[in-house]
Order: C-alpha cells, then structure tokens, then sequence
C-alpha cells in the first residue's frame, strides 16, 4: 500500500465527511424551519435592529396542520398579530381608533426560514459554528454565509431537541449584526385549547379597516432583464396609497430569505421626482427615475442589490 | 366597535371586511354584550322576540325560580305577563331609540376622509413601510414608527 493511497484514502475520507456534515447541517435547517410551524409554544421575543428594540409576546398552536398565531407587540403602539394559516390579520391601536390590515403568509419569527430550502442552498453555505445557551435551551449554532456579496449572512441558533428557531441575526460583510431576532424565554404548550386566540377589543374605539392595499396580483410591461443571481420575483402587487392619484406597483424579489420590493409609480405633475440611495440598519433604499416612472428598491440587502434591480428595469414598448 | 356591531346585524355591513367584529365577537366582555343585545333588540323589532331560544330559557329559569304557585289562577297570571302585550311595545320603543342613537353614533363616528398629504420630497419611509408589510421576511415587521398620511 502505498503512502499515495493512503494520503488519497484520507482526503477522501474528509471529502465525505464534509459532504456529510453538509447534508447533517441542512438537515438541521429543515427541522428548524418545521418546528417553527409544527410545534405549540409560547413566549417572549426581542426584535433589535439598529436603536430600534420590540418586545413580543408569542403563542403559536398547530391544531391538527391549521397553524394559530398570535403576536402581541408590547413597546411602543399596541399592536396585535394574528395568524391562521396564510391569513394575518393586525390590530393596529392609533390615537383615536384601532386600525385593522389584512396581510398574506409571511415567514414571522420564529418561522422565518422557508420551507422549501432548496433555493437557500444555492445561494448560502452552511457551517457548523458550536453550540450556546439560548433562552435556558441548548441551541446548535449554525452560520448562513453567503455564495457572493448579493445578500447578508444570517447565524441560526436551533434548539438542540426541538429544533426550534431559538434566535437568528443578520450580519454584513464585516460581520457587524444589523439585525437580531431571539427568544428570551420559551416553553412547549401542552393545552390544544385556544382562548387565547383572540384580540383584545377597545369597545370604545371605532374599529376600521385599513383600505391602502389591493392584493390582486397584475402584470404590466416592467421588464428587469438580469435579476441578480438567486433572486426571484415572487410576487407582483398594487398600493393605493393616500395622496396618490395613480396605485403604486410593488415587485417582490426574493432569494429564499431576504427580499426586496420595487416600486413604480409614473411622475405626475406636481411630484418631486427621487433619485438617489439610503442606508438604514439593514434596509437599503435605492431610487431613481425611468421613463417617467419613480423607481424605488427597497430591500434587506446590501446596496449593490438594490442599485443592480433598480438599473436593470426596462419597460416593453 | 358597536355601531359596527350593530349596522352588521341589521344586515348593513360589509360581511366581507367584518372579520374582526366576528372575531371580536366571539370574545368576551363588552362586545360580545352588545352583540347579544343588538340581537335582543332586531328580533323585537322584527316582532321575532318569542322565538328568541336564549331569552325564552331565561324565562323558563326565572319561572323555575319562582315559588311554586298551587292556585292555577295565579299561575296563568305569571304566564300572562312573560306574553306580547304592552310591555312589547315598550320595548319596540326602546330598542328604536336605541337602533337610532346608534345609527347616530354611526354617522358622527365615520373616520374623516384621508387627506391628500404630499409626502416630503426626501422621505422614502412609506415605501419602505410597505415593503416591510408586504415582503414574506418580516423580521422589520415590528418596527412602525412611520405610518400613512391621515392617522
């Protein structure tokens, strides 16, 4: 047996092992980005971005595969979150009223990662980075890094038995955290009951529903020629927004975590035209104007990303 | 939250964007009163009072709580009394008055038309507020410090 074989044998061996690790630490995603629907808990998040902190109060029950969700924002304006399935509903308490939307499925936390990672995979390794207390659980750390520079890292913890999403944060490219969702305290709920599941109602306010959205799904001849790599557009949707004469169109990309919108709205008399770019926390603004429309990207991604979107629309003749 | 409550049970309301009353409804407390009472005071209105099942085991309960009353006479007494009569009419009147203090409050209560308020030039908040509502990741969505003209 030569020294060759063996070194080859080694390698090999190594090769398998990482390959293995791989498919062990997807694996984990999986359960992670499962448990989140599957499982009935309650408990106390902290949403940190940027001088921005929240406080959430969470009860999430899956009663035979029909998932229940309420978020109770505690800083700051009340707030109210319920979701049923796809369904979201808000309870918004302004100064005088209670302002009620209606959203679709988003991936709130601790839900945030889709269940369909296969678009994760191709653009995000994964790597194993140990394990920490979270929460008074064990959780697996595990870093989401990026294949190019289109998009953030994101660092997972995972609670070791359940699999849970324990806390996620999102970290540019120096590897400052811009943004930061954890829990800090949970348990598993045992009850199927829920009571729980309703808002709590101010008799005294008018109720109102919020009427800026019209989710009918339209196309138009906005083309973008080169989306950058991994995006998607997954949805195409119209605003009406106050003040304006004309709905807004909205485009949502996304990469299988992050996401970025593109609005376009023609330039009507009257209207100061944007151009020009913004950082905020992890968000990044990018505007400008096409043919007499106002283009803006907006997105949790790094600049580049929002400027390649914005330059790469065109309209068909 | 009431008039609400109320122009739905007259048949009044949008049914499609009533998720919230129903939801609300079906809670506890204050609203859930009302929603029982405006009942009450449709069904009077409607003359449909006596088929109420929830009021007639009221009844039923409070004759069971009442002494027993050996004279028959004074038995059909108690019975005459629960029967349309004037009382009804009282509460026609009643639940008018209030079916129109609530049409009222209806009128008076209706959030002001949005106003038209340009946005500040510099300002991109609105677009990244509905980007946060809208997009499928939505960890930002907790943070709403900016908000629609007209609030």
């Amino acid at each position: 047996m030569s020294v060759q074989f063996v070194i080859r044998a080694v390698f090999a061996l190594v090769i398998c092992q990482q390959a293995f690790a791989d498919e062990d630490l997807w694996a984990t995603m999986q359960k992670t980005a499962s448990a989140a629907r599957e499982l009935n808990y309650q408990g106390l998040f902290i949403y940190h971005n940027g001088a921005i902190i929240r406080s959430v109060q969470i009860t999430h029950i899956n009663e035979a595969g029909r998932e229940f969700t309420r978020n109770v924002v505690l800083d700051g304006r009340p707030r109210e979150v319920f979701s049923e399935g796809d369904d979201i509903v808000i309870f918004n308490a302004k100064n005088d009223k209670v302002v009620i939307e209606k959203r679709r499925g988003q991936n709130l936390f601790p839900a945030m990662l889709p269940t369909q990672l296969h678009p994760l995979k191709q653009n995000y390794k994964l790597r194993f980075v140990g394990q920490e207390r979270i929460a008074g659980r064990l959780a697996q750390v595990i870093d989401m890094i990026p294949n190019d520079n289109l998009r953030y890292q994101y660092r997972v913890w995972s609670d070791s038995e359940y699999g849970l999403l324990l806390k996620m944060s999102m970290l540019d490219i120096k590897g400052n955290t811009l943004e930061q969702i954890g829990f800090n305290q949970v348990s598993m709920l045992q009850t199927k009951d829920l009571d729980w599941f309703q808002p709590k109602i101010d008799a005294s306010k008018p109720y109102v529903m919020d009427d800026t959205t019209d989710l009918t799904h339209v196309e138009n001849n906005l083309v973008i020629a080169n989306l950058p790599a991994g995006y998607k557009k997954v949805d195409q949707i119209r605003l009406n927004v106050p003040g304006r004469t004309v709905p807004v169109q909205q485009l949502i990309f996304s990469d299988g975590l992050a996401s970025v919108s593109l609005f376009v709205e023609p330039v009507i008399k009257g209207m100061q035209p944007r151009i020009g770019k913004k950082t905020m926390g992890s968000t990044n603004v990018y505007a400008h104007v096409l043919n007499g429309y106002q283009l803006v990207v907006v997105g949790e991604v790094p600049a580049q990303t929002v400027e390649q979107i914005a330059q790469q629309v065109t309209f068909k003749k | 939250m009431k008039q609400q409550l109320s122009a739905l049970i007259d048949g009044e309301g949008d049914i499609e964007r009533c998720e919230h009353i129903f939801l609300a409804a079906k809670s506890t407390g204050e609203v859930a009163q009302a929603w029982q009472d405006y009942h009450v005071i449709r069904d009077v209105m409607r003359e449909e009072y006596w088929v109420q099942p929830d009021m007639t085991s009221r009844i039923m309960a409070e004759l069971n709580d009442e002494p027993v009353v050996l004279a028959p006479r004074a038995a059909a007494e108690a019975v005459v009394q629960v029967k349309p009569g004037p009382n009804k009419y009282i509460w026609s009147i009643a639940a008018s008055v209030a079916a129109a203090f609530f049409v009222g409050m209806f009128v008076l209560n209706q959030p002001a038309a949005v106003e038209s308020v340009q946005i500040a030039d510099s300002e991109t908040d609105q677009y990244v507020m509905a980007h946060h509502n809208y997009s499928p990741n939505s960890a930002t969505y907790y943070i709403h410090n900016v908000t629609y003209a007209g609030e």
